[in-house]
């Protein structure tokens, strides 16, 4: 496994570095958003940890944003800046798969990097399943989405969430299950990643995200994916 | 016979008629009156006397039956008796002086001396020349007679007027020949000069009772009218006294009157009319005196003499020797009694009537009006005045502050500008009456007009942000009226400059954060690389145990201060999640976290939250965090084996969580600094305690930012009690549907 990280601070880059190898990963270093860019194309890395902030013209953002459209390889942002939810949104947007906040444990750093690709591995569905009712497309097999007929991109962390979720139509998934089998049992306290991921779900699958049709939030319970009928939607 | 004789007979026959026909309209009149029921009694005392006389004439012409004439004397003889005692019954009546007991001793006298002259008359045939006879009609002339001329002559200015004065002279000079001559030979000379003396007296009572009443109550209304006028034109209440005081006294032909007000439970002349300047300002109190015994029962007083009739205080010095009628009326307005009207005649003077009482009372009911209306419009010119002053301190205190203010009616239209928000918003500061939406930028108003009112009326005020010209203004919001609301007031607070203090100070916090959590994220990586290096190597040695451990503490206390920072720095950017919350949740999850501390200090943690708990509207995830903030704070400053009580109660409106410790307190001085950011109690006994100094003003922050309030009350030594307040939702199903 080859992890590339991209920092600027040379003693963080350095220290998540030298963590990772101990861990059993091959680690790629780059100090700033172009060399970042560079090193992935040329490593061809399985997971890239990006920190947002970078002196230098790319930012993280920038970074995560270019990488995704040509790959869908898990990416981990860090912050030390982000402070709202609406920071953490943003950094999610871009296509991050999971958004950490400065300082983070070591321990808890490297649970999460086995986590995340724990779950781009394992995220084709045994289940030879696909949904169409004309407006939505899925094929879970081959991991493609078709919305109105485009093909959209979803994160690895994305499309285990809608998996999950479909595999379970009808049914409510409660939060901690949710956390569970997309992200881990790491995971199974941060209650508020359903929340961002789901958003960002519906932002891509659903006609109105305010008004949602396919991903029902049961309140206080957790989420339900909604079958449609044919050209219902 | 004397030739005159027919001549006298006509002439009499003329005077019982005219006599009898006073008679009939006197008591056709009004036959209850003691006045008219003695008139009565002297016209028929006269006319007994005259047909007495008459017939004794007859009789002693035809030379009848010497019993008969003797009975026809008699019958004149009892006649004549009866006039004089009538005439002085009649006097007294007119003048008032009644002795006591009047009906009963005339009754008596009338009874004893005709049936005495009756009696007499029959057994005896000697009557008519009889020493017996003389002595009696001379003791009857004598007493009655004089006691009547003393009377005409004491009251000759007041009530006697000439035409009485003639009469009565003629009546008793008629009378007086007739006692001049016994024999009789005169009598009818007697009884033409007696009748017309009668005939005068009737005149004088048929216009004194009859004729000027009935002239009187027409001019009546026109009269009060005028007084009426006269007092209600006038609006400074001492002109109205003077003016009703004066009127009443001169309507009534009275010699003084007094107009007494009530004044601390007590009265008070206020205004007097031909009473001494001295009286003035006497006090008097109610229940005590006539114009006392008035203001305390609402009734008229009437005395014919007041130094007779009246048992009790003595309205004023001297009052009982000057004071001769009196009358005194209640004013009443509004079913109060607010004063009275006193109304005088001196003790030679006239007596007043009931026609006096019905007129005063007429009148009062005016000057009550009159008075009270007088005293109101005094209060009300008081009150503009002040007023007036009020408003202008008030628009000169507007005026000169450079905050915009603004003032709109319920109908919101605009009602008060000052000169700054007539600059801001370009208006006409005098002419503008316009409704807000008309005048004011839409960007000026409440974007949620619902809202708004709302919170006016739950809180009193309501607050926004606007912005206009470039500038930051916070608009506060207040109502306008105690029970209703009758408009709202707005003041613009110009915050441009804060605003941007607040940016500034907010995009520092970021930098700062920043800047120090990449080195700390280095430091404590590399920490935690060393540890594990340590573990690798099997380095056994307690020093650098030690010092890793103290590094990382000291790490660990940067990394919560920084988050502490940025936690408070998140609730105040303000971009929470709106969900319906449950006490019971944030409870139990609070609890999760902290039973273990808890338990390690031996603390016990008891919960209490009301059946039938309401929910609310917030960001579950800050306000937990800001109950386990409050439930930590009190687990850490409270002593080994002490407590913490939680409680959740809830009424129509609000939901209140108090978190309750017996710890060592906060002095008072220090309670209001607690919740400021960094701010740690250095106060004995909590200088182990360990802290940022950030979760109280966390707190404080979530909560407000809730719409609730935060609060604490401590007894040093005791224990402290934290309260949280917030606004529950009143409509779950609306709520719902709305998130």
């Amino acid at each position: 496994m080859k992890i590339l990280i991209v920092d600027d601070e040379l003693a963080i880059r350095d220290a998540l570095g030298r963590k990772l190898r101990r861990d059993g990963y091959e680690v790629v270093l780059a100090e700033d958003g172009a060399a970042g860019l560079r090193a992935f194309h040329s490593e061809r890395p399985d997971l890239v940890v990006l920190d947002i902030i970078m002196a230098g013209g790319m930012d993280g953002l920038t970074v995560c944003r270019r990488i995704r459209e040509l790959a869908d390889t898990p990416i981990m942002m860090l912050s030390a800046q982000a402070i709202t939810e609406d920071d953490i949104i943003e950094g999610l947007n871009a296509g991050a798969d999971e958004y950490l906040i400065k300082p983070i444990r070591l321990n808890e750093f490297g649970a999460r990097i086995n986590a995340l690709l724990r779950r781009a591995q394992i995220s084709s569905s045994d289940t030879d399943q696909v949904y169409d009712d004309g407006y939505l497309n899925v094929d879970l097999h081959k991991r493609q989405v078709h919305v109105d007929d485009k093909k959209v991109h979803l994160t690895p962390t994305e499309f285990k969430l809608l998996a999950v979720l479909m595999e379970n139509s009808g049914r409510v998934v409660p939060q901690r299950d949710l956390l569970e089998q997309v992200w881990g049992r790491e995971y199974i306290d941060d209650v508020y990643y359903p929340r961002v991921y789901i958003s960002q779900l519906r932002r891509k699958i659903e006609v109105d995200a305010a008004n949602p049709v396919y991903i029902l939030t049961e309140h206080r319970v957790g989420y339900r994916f909604e079958k449609q009928l044919h050209n219902d939607v | 016979m004397p030739f005159d004789t027919p001549i006298t007979l006509i002439f009499n026959s003329f005077m019982l008629a005219l006599a009898t026909s006073f008679l009939f309209v006197i008591l056709w009149y009004d036959v209850r009156r003691l006045i008219n029921q003695v008139f009565a009694l002297f016209l028929i005392s006269v006319q007994v006397w005259n047909v007495g006389a008459l017939f004794t004439e007859v009789t002693a012409t035809i030379e009848a039956d010497p019993q008969l004439q003797t009975i026809a004397f008699g019958i004149a003889v009892s006649g004549f008796v009866a006039s004089s005692i009538t005439l002085y019954a009649l006097m007294t009546t007119l003048v008032g002086r009644q002795p006591r007991r009047f009906r009963f001793w005339i009754t008596v006298y009338l009874a004893s001396a005709i049936s005495y002259a009756l009696i007499v008359s029959r057994n005896s045939s000697t009557f008519a020349d009889s020493i017996q006879t003389r002595v009696f009609i001379t003791f009857f002339f004598l007493i009655f007679n004089s006691l009547t001329l003393y009377i005409t002559w004491q009251f000759r200015r007041s009530v006697v007027n000439l035409a009485l004065g003639i009469g009565v002279t003629l009546f008793i000079a008629g009378q007086g020949v007739t006692y001049l001559n016994p024999t009789l030979g005169i009598v009818s000379l007697s009884t033409t000069i007696s009748s017309i003396g009668a005939l005068i007296i009737s005149l004088y009572v048929v216009q004194r009772e009859l004729i000027t009443p009935l002239l009187r109550r027409g001019s009546q209304l026109e009269a009060m009218h005028e007084v009426g006028l006269a007092i209600t034109s006038r609006i400074a209440t001492d002109a109205v006294l003077n003016e009703i005081a004066h009127s009443a006294a001169s309507w009534l032909n009275a010699d003084a009157s007094g107009i007494y007000l009530i004044r601390d439970n007590n009265l008070e002349l206020v205004a007097i009319h031909e009473l001494p300047t001295t009286a003035l300002h006497n006090r008097i109190p109610i229940g005590e005196g006539v114009a006392g015994r008035v203001a305390e029962t609402k009734e008229t007083i009437f005395l014919e003499n007041y130094s007779r009739d009246w048992v009790g205080l003595d309205d004023l010095p001297h009052s009982r020797e000057t004071f001769g009628s009196v009358i005194c009326v209640p004013l009443v307005y509004d079913r109060d009694v607010i004063g009275v009207l006193m109304v005088i005649a001196s003790v030679r003077g006239r007596i007043f009537s009931q026609d006096s009482v019905n007129l005063l009372e007429m009148l009062a009911a005016q000057a009550a009006v009159a008075i009270a209306y007088g005293d109101l419009f005094n209060e009300q010119r008081d009150l503009t005045e002040q007023l007036a002053i009020a408003h202008d301190q008030l628009k000169t205190v507007l005026a000169s502050t450079d905050s915009p203010v603004l003032a709109v009616d319920r109908n919101l239209n605009l009602i008060f500008t000052n000169p700054a928000a007539a600059d801001l918003f370009e208006l006409d500061t005098i002419h503008n009456r316009d409704h807000v939406i008309q005048t004011l930028p839409p960007k000026a108003l409440p974007s949620n007009y619902r809202e708004a009112l709302k919170s006016i009326k739950t809180r009193r005020f309501y607050r926004y942000e606007i912005e206009l010209n470039g500038f930051i203004y916070l608009c506060n919001v207040a109502r306008l009226g105690t029970w209703r609301i009758e408009g709202f007031v707005a003041v613009l607070n110009d915050v441009t400059e804060l605003k941007e203090l607040d940016r500034i100070k907010s995009e520092m916090v970021r930098m700062t954060s920043h800047d120090l959590k990449n080195p700390l994220q280095a430091a404590m990586a590399n920490l935690e690389l060393l540890r594990d290096d340590i573990d690798r190597h099997d380095i056994q040695d307690e020093e650098i145990d030690l010092s890793v451990d103290n590094i990382d503490r000291q790490l660990t206390r940067m990394y919560r201060i920084i988050g502490g920072i940025l936690d408070l720095e998140r609730v105040r950017l303000g971009s929470k999640i709106e969900e319906l919350c449950d006490p019971r949740d944030i409870i139990a999850e609070a609890l999760d976290e902290l039973q273990i501390m808890a338990t390690e200090r031996k603390i016990d943690l008891k919960i209490q939250i009301q059946q039938d708990s309401r929910l609310f509207i917030g960001d579950i995830d800050q306000f937990k965090r800001a109950i386990i903030n409050l439930i930590e704070n009190s687990i850490k400053f409270n002593r080994e084996g002490g407590h913490v009580d939680i409680k959740v109660i809830n009424d129509a409106e609000n939901i209140l969580f108090s978190i309750a410790d017996n710890g060592i307190g906060i002095p008072s001085e220090l309670q209001d600094k607690i919740f400021d950011r960094f701010y740690r109690g250095h106060q004995a006994g909590a200088e182990h305690i360990t802290g940022t100094g950030l979760g109280l003003s966390l707190v404080k922050a979530v909560v407000e930012s809730h719409g609730g309030k935060l609060w604490v009350e401590s007894i040093l030594g005791t224990g402290t009690t934290f309260f949280v307040r917030i606004p529950a939702v009143t409509n779950v199903v609306d709520t719902i549907q709305n998130h």
